[in-house]
């Protein structure tokens, strides 16, 4: 401690920068491995602790997976001597909109037998409700909330809430409130407790249950009582107890954990080395100290425990930094991974509370210090080994002995051999593990030899582009070896993660887009919800007969999937007309006959199982495959083996009649629809709307729609690599940081030496500048082929690390040449092969704007630049509404009007709208003056052709249709036209980036819009301005053929719900010289409002 | 006044207007009014021979409340007070109700309705406004929307005691209208310049025939992608009067009573919005019990065209007679069919604008001009000043009214 105190602090306090950056890549890798570690956790968490809560006193559950079971079920479970209490449930989530209040999880429960399980603590006064189920029951609107929820919402008893239900969204009365305890905090707080069989009709289950609560009799034991049950239900039918579905989401959950370990395991990794590197200078710098300390009698014991000391405390203040930020994001972070675990898997949880385990700290921040200080082992033994005298001379030290280089080199083939060893056996997790350790091994053991062989071969370019400053800068780095091959080590390990994920992201974004394109085929899909994902509501079988009743439909196929244990994976089953499927779909075969395999199995002799199942679970051709359904155990050969990535851990496509007759459940989740030639989309979808979706809970979604969806919820998942890459790129930065910092220390009697011979200020910056060149091109270079081996072994199907949802999935072998092809392109043109994160189009986004204004960039940009420019400002536009998109939106705007004499005249309003971007309505309504008062505007958007509006004139008691050219008319006499009033959709316009340019002092883009043929516009082209830090439009010109006609003008930006918004438009008529003033107020985003609120009826209103 | 219309008490005004005005303050967030004070005043150049006045001016008070005790439900109530220096008003301060009296009444509700919406669902009772109906210029569907013809060719609406049921939704919606009891058009004065009498025969007019029974609509409108469209359907009585005349030689006069007509109308109309222009067309084709009843068909074709500060409308009303009755009749809108219809606006800016409005005989004999120039005055004041200059052949509908042409200028204070 003393010695830590005398010689270790000095030294920090002297290169404090060094120190911190040193210990900045253990606080980056354990930052990241207590963040996303803490939000998973916290997921899982909360999802178990709602199961655990909502389970009251059941022992066991009957479950049949995602399809349920028919209500006879009941009847034989209550029958079985061992049941003491069963109990039936239906579970779903809905959305109330409610402000602030995501999802509600509705649990319907048979009340006059459901108590024997459940404790329902009530507020006073609704007892009475609740003890007479008749009431209860009678009233099928009922609803029971939990006084936190209630609280939260100002809800009472009789109070109204509303959800979407298979008929539309229908409105609930709240006729009882939990008190606080126990089940309530199920799903935090968010419970609604509704009577079972209402909920069969409002959640489309048909005389269906979702499964049944057990209590067993007293004296029956947990074993004795799942024994008894599974003896009298069979197999179709799993019994389990409550926590059984916790590991299921558990085991969803693991590929996520899967991936941020890896990426925690980088970080650290890469920090290891950073600290290897200063560790190496130090003892080098302070071999003078070294040999001072040895003469005046420290033993080496004492000299190694010195370093390794340091190494611990700078491990110990890395590990609390990165404890402490790790913390700081994991709320933001358990966000993201609930909702990317319900966009993908439809599993709904509400992870309120960050979950911090103690342990898992006290882990993090044990391995953070043994980092530390196995990366400076090796460091603190050398300086132990520094004999007094030696380290007491002047000169050089660093020198990599022959021997030292050959036994490297050993190993590092050693460790290729192992990791193609490890390869053929990489669907055992293990041996993957093992395989990639050995990969990086190899990469890292061959590190010193190829950068010494490198700097050499560098020597000359350098010399030749710069005589003096480049052999100088050469020299240093073959001069000190080690501190070299430290530095492009990390450098390397760096890059070839970036270039590696690049590589894997693009490989799996490109197999996704094929499939999609193949797959989802369809024209139209109507589905019972707007993501896909989640299967809380159903159709019924008979609405397959509607809609092929729809004019324009040529053909209709039901889907069904559910989520079902196979072979210990959540696989996904998917019920379909197989034999109508092979009709529309060519799917890339892996295995079988194509026609054979679907004449097979739509005769239900087979299944057809999807590649990555097949893999996973090592199935073949003819291998028998079990499910276990309510009607029994379904026991079909695998005929033919096919690419989909519907699902992450495998799909099973089954013969429609097949799966009902098995899982006896003819409900749909989703219809393909293929139109008829010549039949208008938007016409049928329109049709469809109005013969069903009056009366039914239903979305009609384009097939670019679902498309875009797919590749969204890719992007989604990639997000995580957006971290890996930022954490890599870091490290490396600060990697050679450091190099340089440590070099310029370590050569300064050089330098100045350079400098007393006339050696000049630039030369002596342009040697430490091809350093840094240098070391990066090193680095690169041994990156680049390193790359293909990190993704060959990360896109190891059976490692389940890569995409997982029902539209992205693991990158099977196949797509494995994919990755090296994608890994060889140089990192920067990775962005450059659409689609991409939005990470990446971000950043793409920004070097591309820098690219425009350097004359040095590649000139073969230069040929893609109008191009790239054009999808660019389409990208900055389509930001920018996503950033402003809201679900409905009010304010009450004041308009003040300005003449060219000044004049003023005000008007005021109240605005409403429900909708975004090209499907949205408005109703505008005068409230001021008094002479317009009353006047209504009905505007309701298309996103293919123009808004129709109509205007309410209360005067005469008339709604009047406002035609099309009627757009170009001012508004009330306002410098606003019809037209500016409405919605820009993005697709209706192309666009042009025209630069850069300030607006009220803020940077902005400047991009140049002009309307499709398609769009009725009175403009020309409109230019708009849009602010680069928050994606506002702070302007607006509208021109008409060459000459600007109006602007817009938007200021005071206040960040509203979280929607940064401009509260004062001022539009000028430029040809008029009057300007318009509009202030909004009372602005509000997503309150709740219907459809039915935006009716030529509801004008009148 | 006719002995047959019933008056609301005194005391009913007071309950209505207390009810309007107590809601405001206690709940200020669902109440909101509007009202105006206009006065007019009319110049006639010309006598005529049944009036020799020149100018004739006129007050109108209107207030109007609306009240949303809860969402789904809405009061509207709205009161008119008038005045004038001709007589065209009543002089008792009665509370007109249904609006059956041969002048103007004095006071009247001119709406007071409950509004009920639930889901798709609106329901509409009390009196009200229901306008059917989607072109400018003349709607012959307009069946349950009778009007103050006092002066004709200046006209307002009359709201109607009645029920109406709606359904909608987005695309389609269905109207079903039914009302107690008549409520007729206002006709002209007799001893006023726009009764057009025979000279030299004293007109006594008869407390008119009322019909007591209920009339009933249905209309189903259709808002397509490229067109709007509706189709409509009434049964009950014409508010526009045929008159029954009886020499009275005792007295040497002729005495006229006004009686409505069953009549059944079958009316369609579209908008088709064109790009450069708008189509609309309705059409109505009416039948009726009566035998003294024309039966005919009414249409209108206009097209309609708005850009930039702009607004035109032009078109043609037409008529085709299937089957002629024997009674003479009063009905401004039969009176300008056969006709071409214009009407062109110009917002010169914020608080200026001009319009035009023109009807040409077919034949040529007869037409009217009505120039209108409007200036608002900051946030509450209006004045409008205007022409109306109507010329033609005795014989002609238009031009029977050759003598009233006139200059007209009213200020509207409105809060």
């Amino acid at each position: 401690m003393i010695l830590l105190r005398l010689i270790s602090w000095p030294y920090v306090r002297k290169h404090l920068l060094r120190s911190v950056l040193t210990t900045a890549g253990i606080v980056l890798g354990v930052a990241l491995l207590v963040g996303m570690q803490t939000a998973n956790q916290s997921v899982l968490l909360a999802f178990n602790q709602t199961v655990d809560r909502l389970a009251g006193k059941a022992q066991l559950q009957v479950l049949a997976g995602d399809s349920g079971f028919p209500e006879e079920v009941l009847e034989r479970v209550q029958a079985v001597p061992e049941v003491g209490a069963a109990a039936p449930v239906i579970e779903s989530t809905v959305d109330t909109g409610l402000t602030g209040e995501g999802k509600l999880l509705i649990l319907a429960v048979d009340m006059t037998g459901d108590r024997s399980l459940r404790d329902y603590d009530f507020e006073n006064g609704d007892e009475e409700v609740i003890d007479d189920p008749l009431v209860f029951l009678a009233q099928p609107d009922s609803l029971i909330v939990t006084r936190e929820f209630a609280d939260r919402n100002g809800l009472h008893g009789g109070s109204k809430i509303s959800f979407d239900s298979m008929e539309g969204r229908k409105q609930f009365t709240i006729r009882g409130i939990l008190k606080s305890g126990g089940m309530t905090q199920a799903f935090g707080g968010n419970l609604g407790i509704m009577d079972i069989y209402a909920a069969q009709k409002v959640f489309g289950r048909g005389r269906h249950f979702d499964r049944v609560d057990i209590g067993l009799r007293d004296g029956v034991s947990l074993e004795q009582g799942e024994a008894a049950l599974q003896k009298a239900l069979g197999p179709g039918l799993t019994v389990e107890p409550p926590s059984g579905r916790g590991k299921q989401f558990e085991s969803l959950l693991s590929i996520y954990t899967l991936s941020a370990s890896i990426s925690s395991f980088f970080a650290i990794l890469i920090g290891m080395f950073i600290i290897y590197n200063a560790f190496s200078i130090a003892v080098t710098e302070r071999r003078p100290e070294i040999g001072i300390l040895r003469a005046l009698g420290a033993t080496r014991g004492q000299i190694r425990t010195l370093f390794l000391g340091e190494s611990a405390v700078a491990g110990l203040i890395g590990s609390a930094a990165g404890v402490a930020i790790g913390l700081s994001v994991a709320r933001t972070l358990t966000i993201v991974t609930g909702q990317t675990m319900e966009g993908m898997f439809g599993v709904s949880q509400n992870a309120r509370e960050v979950h911090v385990d103690p342990r898992f700290l006290l882990f993090a921040g044990a391995i953070g210090v043994a980092t530390s200080m196995l990366a400076a082992f090796i460091p603190a033994r050398n300086a132990a080994r520094v004999a007094p005298v030696q380290a007491l001379q002047k000169g050089r030290y660093q020198v990599l002995g022959a021997g030292e280089n050959r036994v490297r080199r050993m190993a590092a083939f050693i460790a290729i051999a192992a990791s193609l060893v490890c390869l053929a056996f990489s669907r055992y997790r293990p041996a993957f593990y093992l395989g990639f350790a050995c990969t990086v091994g190899a990469a890292l053991l061959l590190t010193p030899f190829l950068s010494l062989a490198l700097s050499k071969l560098l020597r000359f370019p350098l010399r030749w582009l710069r005589p003096v400053e480049g052999a100088l800068a050469a020299d240093s780095l073959i001069q000190a070896p080690r501190r070299t091959s430290t530095t492009v080590a990390a450098l390397m390990l760096s890059l070839s993660l970036v270039v590696g994920m690049a590589g894997i992201a693009r490989a799996c974004f490109e197999s996704v887009d094929e499939w999609l394109a193949t797959a989802l085929n369809p024209d139209l899909f109507v589905a019972t919800s707007e993501t896909l994902a989640p299967r809380d509501f159903r159709f019924p079988a008979g609405m397959q007969q509607d809609l092929e009743g729809v004019p324009g439909v040529a053909e209709v196929q039901p889907v069904r999937t559910i989520r079902q244990q196979f072979r210990g994976r959540p696989v996904m089953i998917v019920g379909v007309p197989l034999a109508a499927i092979a009709r529309r779909v060519k799917r890339i075969v892996i295995a079988g006959d194509s026609d054979e395999m679907y004449r097979l199995a739509s005769a239900e002799k087979g299944v057809i199982v999807s590649e990555n199942l097949a893999k996973l679970v090592n199935l073949h051709l003819g291998d028998p495959v079990e499910l276990t359904a309510p009607a029994g155990l379904l026991r079909l050969p695998v005929v033919g083996i096919i690419r989909d990535y519907s699902n992450q851990q495998g799909t099973i496509f089954l013969e429609r009649s097949a799966y009902i007759r098995a899982f006896q459940d003819d409900t749909i989740d989703l219809f393909r629809l293929y139109l008829q030639p010549g039949a208008g989309g938007q016409e049928v979808r329109s049709r469809i709307m109005e013969r069903l979706g009056s009366h039914r809970r239903l979305f009609v979604l384009f097939n670019r729609e679902v498309q875009e969806y797919g590749k969204k919820l890719t992007a989604s998942w990639f997000g995580l690599t957006s971290i890996q890459i930022f954490v890599a790129v870091m490290v490396a930065v600060l990697g050679i940081v450091n190099t340089l910092t440590v070099s310029i220390s370590d050569r300064r009697r050089e330098l100045g030496v350079l400098r007393a011979v006339g050696g000049l200020r630039a030369q002596i910056r342009g040697t430490i500048w091809l350093e840094a060149i240098a070391i990066g091109l090193i680095g690169l270079t041994w990156a680049w082929p390193s790359a293909p081996s990190f993704s060959i072994t990360s896109c190891n199907p059976s490692s389940t690390i890569w995409p997982a949802s029902r539209w992205t999935t693991a990158s099977p072998p196949e797509s494995s040449p994919s990755c090296c092809r994608s890994s060889l392109r140089p990192p920067w043109a990775a962005p450059f092969f659409p689609p991409r994160p939005r990470f990446v189009v971000r950043w793409w986004r920004r070097s591309n704007m820098n690219r425009r204004r350097s004359s040095r960039g590649p000139r073969c940009l230069l040929f893609l630049l109008p191009t790239l420019m054009a999808q660019d400002a389409r990208q900055i536009v389509q930001e920018s509404q996503s950033r402003g998109r809201a679900n409905s939106e009010r304010y009450e705007g004041v308009l003040e009007v300005f003449g060219a004499n000044n004049k003023v005249s005000r008007k005021s309003w109240t605005n409403v709208r429900l909708g975004s971007y090209g499907n949205s309505k408005a109703i505008i309504r005068f409230t001021e003056p008094a002479e317009v008062r009353g006047v209504a505007l009905l505007v309701v958007n298309h996103p293919d052709r123009s808004s129709d509006q109509w205007m309410w004139t209360p005067a005469i008691g008339r709604d009047r249709r406002i035609a099309l050219q009627d757009r170009s008319t001012r508004f009330f006499g306002t410098d606003f036209s019809f037209e500016d009033l409405e919605e820009r959709d993005v697709n209706q316009y192309d666009y042009r980036l025209m630069g850069e340019e300030p607006i009220d002092g803020a940077a902005c883009w400047h991009i140049e819009a002009r309307p499709r043929e398609s769009k009725t516009s009175q403009y020309t082209l409109t230019r708009v301005w849009i602010r680069k830090d928050n994606y506002v439009p702070a302007q607006y010109e509208s021109w008409i053929k060459d000459q600007p006609v109006r602007r817009l003008h938007q200021t005071d930006i206040l960040n509203v719900q979280g929607i940064w918004t401009p509260r004062t438009l001022e539009m000028t008529d430029l040809r008029r010289h009057s300007r318009t003033v509009l202030r909004l107020d009372k602005l509000e985003y997503n309150v709740p409002m219907k459809d039915g609120d935006f009716t030529v009826q509801a004008l009148r209103q | 006044m006719s002995a047959t219309e019933p008056r609301a008490s005194a005391s009913g005004i007071s309950v209505l207007v207390s009810a309007l005005l107590v809601a405001a303050p206690l709940h200020a967030q669902v109440f909101t009014q509007r009202g105006f004070l206009e006065t007019t005043a009319a110049a006639y150049p010309e006598t005529a021979p049944s009036d020799s006045g020149h100018i004739v001016g006129e007050a109108l008070f209107r207030y109007e409340a609306f009240y949303k005790p809860i969402p789904s439900l809405q009061f509207a109530g709205a009161l008119d007070a008038r005045a004038d220096t001709h007589q065209e008003s009543e002089r008792s301060l009665d509370l007109g109700w249904w609006d059956r009296g041969r002048q103007r009444p004095a006071f009247a509700v001119r709406r007071l309705s409950a509004t009920y919406t639930r889901g798709k669902l609106t329901i509409e009772a009390g009196k009200q406004f229901i306008r059917w109906g989607k072109a400018d210029v003349l709607n012959p569907t307009d069946r349950f929307a009778p009007r103050d013809f006092v002066n004709v060719i200046d006209t307002d609406f009359l709201g109607i005691t009645a029920a109406r049921l709606t359904y909608g939704t987005q695309t389609d919606s269905i109207d079903l209208v039914i009302s107690p009891r008549l409520t007729p058009s206002r006709v002209p004065l007799l001893n006023q310049r726009w009764a057009v009498l025979p000279p030299g025969v004293p007109i006594h007019e008869l407390a008119p025939d009322l019909p007591g029974a209920p009339q009933y609509g249905a209309r189903w409108n259709h808002i397509g992608r490229i067109a709007e469209y509706s189709l409509s359907f009434y049964n009950g009585f014409d508010n526009l009067p045929l008159f029954r005349a009886q020499a009275n030689f005792a007295l040497l006069r002729a005495d006229v009573q006004r009686y409505y007509p069953q009549m059944r109308m079958y009316g369609a109309d579209a908008a088709i919005p064109l790009g450069p222009v708008s189509l609309k067309s309705e059409a109505g084709y009416f039948t009726s019990t009566n035998p003294q009843s024309d039966e005919y068909l009414l249409y209108v074709v206009q097209l309609e065209r708005q850009a930039g500060e702009w607004s035109f409308v032009g078109g043609y009303a037409g008529q085709v007679v299937t089957a002629h009755g024997n009674s003479l009749a009063f009905s401004p809108q039969r009176g300008f069919a056969r006709s071409f219809v214009a009407r062109a606006g110009y917002t010169i800016d914020t608080n200026r604008s001009v319009a035009l409005e023109t009807v040409v005989r077919q034949n040529g004999n007869g037409f009217l001009i009505k120039p209108e120039y409007t200036q608002s005055i900051g946030q509450h004041w209006r004045v409008t000043a205007g022409l109306a200059v109507v010329r033609g052949g005795a014989g002609d509908f238009i031009g029977q009214y050759h003598r009233n042409s006139h200059g007209i200028l009213a200020v509207r204070y409105s809060f």
